[in-house]
C-alpha cells in the first residue's frame, strides 16, 4: 500500500534520510520510531509529496507521492508533526474550512470525534493549548473517512487520557481495514496499536521488526531473595539460568520455562520473588543507541 | 480555482484591502476637492513657492489645466505608488510565503489538490485584489468627480488611465508574488516584496530632480508608467503597457513554475 525504495534527501547540512527503505501491507498499522532529528519527518514530507528526493520512489497505491500526490491524498489523512492552523479561525471554522476543501459536508464522524475526545471546538485556535490544537489536527485528519492515515507523533501534547482514547480509537480504526503510518515516541501506543514498527537513526533504518517479535526478545527475569544459605545453593545449582547477585539475592532468567523455576523454588525458603523484567521501550531505547539497555 | 481557498484567502485580506481603498479614496476627494475650474492658475502659483526639486521628485510637476490633468499629476506621479503598494505586498506574502513559513500551506497541499491548481487559486486572488481596488476607486472617484464638477472630467480618458495603472499593478504585484512564491521563509519574501518597488519609487523620484540624474529613469519599471504622455495621446504608452505585461506575464509564470517544482519544508 504504501512503499518507500531506497529514498534519500540530504540537506545541505549534511542531515537528511539516505536509502531508506520499508513497505507498509494494506490494513496494517506501521510505526516509525527514532529519536529527535533522526528522519522521520523528512520521510514522511516525502511521502506527502512536499519535497523532491534525491534518490529514490515512494508510492502510495502505486502512485507516485510527488506527482500523483492529488489523486492519493483524496483518500488520505495527514497529522503534520508541526501543527500550525490558519490565522484567527475558531476550531470549527478550521474544521468547516478543512471539509469544504475536500467538499465534504458530512459532519457525523467530526462530531463523534469531537465528542470522544472532548474538543471544546467553538474556542479561537491561538487560544487553545498545546493538546487542543493536537485533537483539532486529530480530528481533521480523520474527518473524511480516509483509507490511509500518516499521523507524525499524533499524541504528542495529549494527557494520558486522551493518549489511551487515541489508542483505543487506533485500534478501530485498525480493524476497519485502515492503513496507518505512525510517527511516535510513545512505545506504549506503538506497541500497543502497531504489527511492525521501522526503527531510523541518523537517517538510516536500523531495525523492521515485527512487535511480536521484538517481544520474543524481551527476556523475563526475576530476582530472588531467599532465607538461607542452603537455598542459595539449591537454586544457584538447578538447571535454571542464574546469576548471583549477592548473599542472599539470585537472579533468574527464565526461557520458557517458568514452571521449572516454580517447582525449584517450592523447595527452598524464598523470601520475596520481583520481577525485573526488560520492557519494549528498552529494546527500541536498545537501538536507538545513544543510552544503552542495562 | 480551488473556490473555498479562495473564499478563505478574501476573508484574510478583506480588512487592510478595504482601509488602504479607503485612504485611496480619501486622497481623491481631498484633491479633487482642491481643483476649481475657474482659477487652476492660483494652484499652479501655489505650488511654485515650494522648491522645483521637492516638487518634481513628488511627481506634481505638471497639473494642467483640466480636472483629468490635475488629479493624474497630483495623484498618479507619486501617490500612486504608495497605498496599492502596500496591498500588493501584504496581500502577495499572505498568500504563499507566509503559509509556508508558519506550516499551514501543509493543510492545502495535503489536501485533495495539484500544487498547480493551489497556486494558480494564489494568482488568481493576487490579481482580483488589483483589479478590483482600481475598478473600486475608479468608479467612486467618477461617481464623486460628476457630483463636484459635473461634465468637467474626460470618463473615457480617466478610465483609460486607470487601466493603464491596473497594469502597472499587475507588474508590481508580480515581483511581491514572485517573492512569495519562491522564498521558504517570511523574510526574504517581504523583502524583496518591499524592497523592489521602494527602490523602483526612489529611483524615479531622483530620476525627475533634475536633468544630470534624468539618465536614472533608465533602471526603474516605472518610467513605463507615465499619464502625462497617456493624455498626450503619445504611442509610447502600448509600449508601456505591452512592456508591463509581459514583465507581469513572465513574474507570475515564474511563481507558479517555482512553487510547484519546489521543496515545502512544511
Amino acid at each position: 500500500m504504501i512503499k518507500i525504495e531506497h529514498l534519500t534527501k540530504k540537506y545541505s547540512s549534511g542531515k537528511g534520510i539516505f536509502d531508506v527503505s520499508f513497505e507498509i501491507e494494506k490494513g496494517e498499522v506501521f510505526g516509525f520510531l527514532g529519536p529527535n532529528g533522526s528522519g522521520k519527518t523528512t520521510t514522511i514530507r516525502q511521502l506527502l509529496g512536499f519535497t523532491n528526493a534525491d534518490e529514490g520512489v515512494c508510492t502510495i497505491n502505486g502512485l507516485d507521492s510527488r506527482l500523483e500526490c492529488k489523486e492519493i491524498h483524496k483518500t488520505l489523512g495527514y497529522l503534520p508533526g508541526e501543527i500550525s492552523f490558519f490565522d484567527d479561525m475558531t476550531g470549527n471554522e478550521f474544521m468547516n474550512f478543512m471539509q469544504n476543501l475536500r467538499n465534504n459536508k458530512d459532519k457525523t464522524i467530526r462530531n463523534q470525534l469531537i465528542n470522544r475526545f472532548e474538543l471544546e471546538s467553538d474556542r479561537k485556535i491561538q487560544k487553545m493549548s498545546k493538546g487542543m490544537k493536537q485533537k483539532v489536527a486529530l480530528i481533521s485528519a480523520f474527518m473524511h473517512n480516509p483509507d490511509i492515515l500518516i499521523l507524525d507523533e499524533p499524541t504528542s501534547g495529549l494527557d494520558p487520557l486522551m493518549q489511551k482514547r487515541f489508542i483505543e480509537f487506533i485500534l478501530e480504526q485498525k480493524a476497519l481495514g485502515k492503513t496507518i503510518l505512525m510517527s511516535s515516541h510513545m512505545f506504549e501506543e506503538v506497541e500497543r496499536t502497531c504489527e511492525r514498527v521501522a526503527i531510523i537513526k541518523e537517517g538510516r533504518i536500523v531495525a523492521i521488526e515485527k512487535i511480536s517479535d521484538l517481544k520474543e526478545k524481551v527476556s523475563k527475569q526475576y530476582l530472588v531473595s531467599l532465607k538461607d544459605n542452603e537455598s542459595i545453593h539449591k537454586v544457584l545449582n538447578s538447571s535454571l539460568d542464574t546469576r548471583s547477585i549477592n548473599s542472599h539475592q539470585v537472579e533468574i532468567t527464565l526461557h520458557n520455562n517458568a514452571n521449572e523455576m516454580l517447582s525449584v523454588l517450592s523447595g527452598v525458603n524464598v523470601d520475596s520473588i520481583d520481577s525485573i523484567n526488560q520492557s519494549l521501550e528498552q529494546i527500541f531505547i536498545s537501538y536507538y543507541g545513544k543510552e544503552d539497555t542495562k | 480555482m480551488i473556490w473555498p481557498l479562495f473564499k478563505y484567502n478574501i476573508k484574510n485580506n478583506k480588512t487592510l484591502w478595504l482601509i488602504l481603498v479607503m485612504v485611496m479614496l480619501m486622497y481623491y476627494i481631498i484633491i479633487m476637492s482642491m481643483f476649481d475650474p475657474e482659477n487652476i492658475e492660483a494652484l499652479n502659483n501655489m505650488l511654485a513657492l515650494f522648491p522645483e526639486e521637492l516638487i518634481k521628485a513628488m511627481g506634481f510637476n505638471n497639473l494642467g489645466t483640466t480636472l483629468l490633468t490635475f488629479i493624474s499629476g497630483y495623484i498618479y506621479g507619486f501617490l500612486i505608488f504608495l497605498f496599492p503598494m502596500i496591498i500588493t505586498v501584504v496581500v502577495n506574502h499572505k498568500l504563499v510565503a507566509s503559509l509556508v513559513d508558519k506550516g499551514s500551506m501543509a493543510y492545502l497541499v495535503s489536501g485533495p489538490y495539484s500544487r498547480i491548481e493551489i497556486i494558480i487559486t494564489q494568482v488568481l486572488t493576487s490579481i482580483f485584489s488589483i483589479v478590483l481596488f482600481f475598478t473600486v476607486t475608479t468608479l467612486v472617484t467618477t461617481l464623486t468627480s460628476e457630483l463636484m464638477f459635473p461634465n468637467e472630467l474626460d470618463i473615457g480618458m480617466y478610465i483609460y488611465l486607470n487601466f493603464y495603472t491596473i497594469i502597472l499593478y499587475l507588474a508590481i504585484s508580480s515581483i511581491a508574488f514572485f517573492a512569495s512564491a519562491f522564498a521558504n521563509d517570511a523574510k526574504l519574501s517581504i523583502s524583496i516584496g518591499v524592497g523592489v518597488p521602494v527602490t523602483f519609487l526612489v529611483i524615479q523620484m531622483l530620476s525627475g530632480v533634475g536633468d544630470s540624474l534624468k539618465w536614472l529613469e533608465n533602471l526603474t519599471m516605472y518610467s513605463l508608467f507615465n499619464p502625462e504622455l497617456l493624455i498626450q495621446g503619445d504611442r509610447f504608452v502600448l509600449v508601456g503597457m505591452f512592456s508591463l505585461a509581459t514583465i507581469s506575464l513572465v513574474l507570475y509564470s515564474l511563481g507558479v513554475y517555482i512553487f510547484n517544482k519546489k521543496n515545502l519544508y512544511i
